[in-house]
């Protein structure tokens, strides 16, 4: 391991052990979409390519001197698209999106709270996946095929090896991409929509389902082999909050997600949560959580965050990457400046932006290199 | 519904996915790839 990729690490791992590292760990997050496009390449044509996601995943690397790696080389897009998922679906420009698209009936919720497994198994994925809808004799085989066709393609061309190529930092293990129970039945089960009017209709059901989905999850984490040596995450992107009034929030989405996250730390895991949208209304509840939880805010009030939140909190984000599109790199470099005199005070943030740049208009790179370097030289404590 | 093929032919991808002409460089490939992989699987079973 390189000084530099040692460094990198060390900023994380002092974070993560409460210590103030010696300068802001600075992250970027740029789509493979966006990376392709940066090359001219198509999303119908070279997204399907792994030696085109790498080349243009190392060219980010490349340019953009983040502490981690900017791109990631490695995309499902073929297997979304052989097994027919409903919910990964790609737009007229080819980008995917995840559709308000509801498997479930309403009727349903109690064969999903007597069994969630079964339910999931047997009833929600064929409906998710058309190949086993189709297929329903071979079509599990049909869906291992293609994710071992597709992974297969990526190695001694994926993330590791720009990692090493790039001495970015490797510390960090992403053991798995779990949900809070609500967002988990908003999101594959039943709607964002469907939800929200299932909450006035049958409370009790979309409660019982939350308890269901944390048996659900408890399953899922005792398979999950933690990596040694590394800092194990599991990370949450956290969705239908902003979209509750506080007691909706209190009833229906916090008790099931904390217990979650405990659940999620007694694996011997560590949480990394990403509050969607604005979460200014429920921010002192995130003291309500157990242990060091690291916490991405895409639109909360800084200073508001550092204000409430508990110290022993990681928090990450908030630089609004609007300004990337068609600012100077110098107006970037002001904005860099003063996001971190507001939360580079307590030792414990992670520069991120706010989302990441998905699409060539989203941001030029020059103000995307200009935003990480920055961060860089003023992050330093 | 009638049963699926185990393994469906360039032409017959091209169709069910109605794949452009794009997408038949590399995702189609990478489709024949999966078809055949399934294929020489349950070819292997029996």
């Amino acid at each position: 391991m390189s000084n530099l990729q040692q460094e990198r690490n060390q900023l994380l791992l002092d974070i993560w052990e409460g210590r103030k590292p010696k300068r802001v760990p600075v992250t970027a997050m740029v789509s493979l979409e966006y990376a392709l496009q940066y090359k001219g390449y198509s999303l119908f044509c070279e997204l399907y390519s792994p030696k085109h996601c790498f080349e243009a995943a190392d060219e980010m690397a490349s340019l953009i001197n983040s502490d981690n790696l900017p791109v990631m080389p490695e995309t499902m897009a073929a297997v979304h698209r052989y097994s027919m998922n409903r919910h990964m679906v790609p737009g007229k420009d080819g980008f995917f999106q995840h559709p308000n698209y509801s498997p479930m009936e309403f009727a349903e919720y109690p064969r999903l709270i007597e069994d969630p497994v079964k339910f999931w198994a047997q009833v929600i994925r064929p409906r998710i996946f058309g190949i086993l809808e189709e297929d329903p004799q071979y079509g599990e085989l049909r869906l291992a095929m293609a994710n071992k066709v597709v992974s297969e393609k990526y190695i001694g061309m994926g993330t590791p090896e720009l990692v090493e190529k790039y001495e970015r930092t490797n510390i960090e293990a992403v053991a798995l991409l779990s949900l809070a129970p609500y967002d988990y039945i908003a999101d594959v089960f039943r709607s964002f929509t469907d939800i929200c009017i299932d909450i006035r209709r049958r409370p009790e059901w979309v409660l019982d389902a939350c308890e269901a989905m944390l048996v659900l999850w408890k399953g899922v984490l005792e398979n999950v082999q933690p990596v040694p040596g590394k800092i194990n995450t599991v990370t949450l992107p956290l969705h239908m909050a902003p979209y509750m009034n506080r007691r909706n929030f209190d009833k229906f989405y916090f008790p099931s997600f904390k217990k979650l996250i405990q659940m999620i730390q007694d694996h011997g895991f560590h949480a990394v949560i990403y509050c969607e949208e604005n979460w200014d209304p429920h921010l002192e509840a995130l003291n309500d959580l157990p242990g060091r939880v690291h916490i991405g805010f895409e639109k909360a009030d800084p200073k508001k965050v550092v204000e409430t939140l508990d110290k022993r909190h990681i928090i990450s984000h908030f630089f609004d990457t609007h300004i990337l599109r068609s600012a100077t790199p110098g107006q970037v470099s002001d904005e860099v400046k003063k996001l971190l005199d507001i939360v580079a005070v307590n030792g414990n943030y992670i520069f991120a932006p706010n989302k990441p740049c998905l699409v060539l208009g989203d941001a030029r790179i020059e103000n995307i290199q200009a935003m990480v370097e920055t961060a860089l030289e003023y992050g330093v404590y | 519904m009638s049963e699926r093929k185990i393994a469906l032919t360039e032409k017959e991808l091209i169709e069910k996915y109605k794949l452009n002409e794009e997408e038949q460089k590399y995702l189609l490939p990478l489709m024949v790839e999966i078809e055949n992989a399934v294929k020489r699987h349950l070819t292997g079973l029996q």
